[in-house]
């Protein structure tokens, strides 16, 4: 699929779901460049891919040369930030950035954890262990959030990519772990500080990528329900 | 501790162990820049980090401006080696690193998942699945030396961010 305009068009192949992936469709929506998504079968296509898990990002250029494949979330994330703009060029302020997104992926793996045991004494350590680090995120970004100014945004005053990963991150717990633990939302409603409730607003409000923000969900309307 | 040639010096907090905190003695020892490391009290100075974690890196620069401070260990890989030249500046070929060192830390999540399994059932279904991603990790790497000529290599002729992030994780295995 050949972009127009000389830039670059993306297929993102992941599972129908927001997990490690709606940073993604969030960046390449908001850049406002070409791009599609792929569900590939799963497990059979397990074996296509570089390193047998998703998400893949593909991208294809506009002269002929080979397409260009990566994985890993945080890496296609971190290539898209820094090639779409969402991520500073400065090294220091890129820095800050990227690690809200690696502690958001902290968080994650350690409700993957708890996703993953099956005996009741595991699933409780480790559902224990996720409440733990989540405490620690809430804490930590609602302060961060607060000495902005409160205006929403983690940095500056315009949407970057630590505000897409920390929103992405809520929109797991509250909406996407549903799935995994019924209740979760109950559990995790009451964590929710004025300040994260704000940057979910705010990101949900930003113009560039309304188009597809509420496609998994309305996280405002999640945590005001 | 401030530098004599106006580049910065580092410290790194880290416990007494290879784990997540080698790659970056690696690394700043490559770009030749002083450092040191202090290891805290733990679990007594979770509090005072910044993410009640280790490793953090603290650049502190020679004008008297406020220390720089980072945490999240691939976070501060990267800063260093995209700081001091380890990491390529093309943005593609860099992904093509980062994504290694990221597939490592899979493995590595893999296994301390199995490590830390309390019930015997939880721990074989851990272990089969650290096993099998180790071995997918394996068959990977020794595909991208063979392509780049077997020269002990992962990209080009000289020590990159991936050799170093790579050698670190066998040196944890062992």
């Amino acid at each position: 699929m050949a972009s127009t305009n000389n830039r670059p068009s993306y297929i993102l192949r992941y599972f129908d779901m927001i997990g490690n992936g709606e940073s993604t469709r969030l960046m390449l929506t908001a850049a406002n460049v070409e791009w599609t998504e792929e569900r590939p079968e799963w497990p059979q296509e397990k074996a296509n891919q570089p390193f047998g898990r998703l998400p893949v990002l593909i991208e294809k250029s506009t002269d002929g040369s080979p397409d260009f494949v990566i994985c890993e979330s945080g890496n296609i994330e971190r290539y898209l930030g820094r090639t779409l703009g969402f991520i500073p060029a400065d090294l220091r302020k890129a820095a800050l950035q990227e690690q809200v997104r690696d502690q958001t992926f902290d968080v994650i793996t350690s409700f993957a954890g708890f996703v993953r045991s099956t005996s009741e004494e595991d699933k409780k350590a480790r559902l224990d262990a996720f409440w733990e680090i989540l405490d620690k995120y809430i804490a930590v970004y609602s302060k961060h959030i607060q000495d902005n100014g409160n205006t929403g945004y983690l940095f500056g005053n315009s949407l970057s990519f630590a505000d897409i990963t920390t929103y992405v991150l809520f929109k797991n717990v509250l909406i996407g772990f549903a799935k995994f633990k019924e209740d979760i939302a109950d559990y995790a409603k009451p964590k929710l500080t004025p300040e994260i409730i704000k940057l979910i607003s705010t990101v949900e409000a930003e113009p560039s990528i309304s188009k597809i923000v509420f496609k998994s969900g309305d996280l405002s309307a999640a945590v005001k329900a | 501790m401030a530098s004599a040639t106006n580049t910065p010096s580092y410290i790194l907090r880290y416990f007494d162990a290879i784990g997540l905190g080698e790659s970056i003695k690696l690394l700043l020892t490559a770009a030749n820049i002083e450092w040191t490391d202090e290891h805290p009290e733990w679990p007594q100075e979770k509090p005072n980090q910044p993410f009640g974690r280790l490793p953090v890196l603290i650049e502190k620069s020679t004008d008297g401006s406020p220390d720089f401070v980072i945490c999240e260990s691939g976070n501060i890989e990267r800063y260093l080696a995209r700081t001091y030249g380890l990491l390529p500046a093309d943005l593609r070929k860099a992904a093509l690193q980062e994504q290694l060192r990221d597939q490592m830390m899979d493995v590595v999540i893999a296994f301390s998942g199995y490590s830390r399994s309390i019930s015997e059932e939880d721990k074989k279904a851990k272990k089969e699945a650290f096993e099998e991603i180790f071995e997918k990790f394996i068959a990977l790497l020794t595909k991208i030396l063979q392509d780049n000529g077997s020269t002990g290599r992962l990209f080009g002729d000289s020590l990159s961010y991936a050799d170093i992030s790579i050698y670190t994780f066998f040196k944890n295995l062992v």
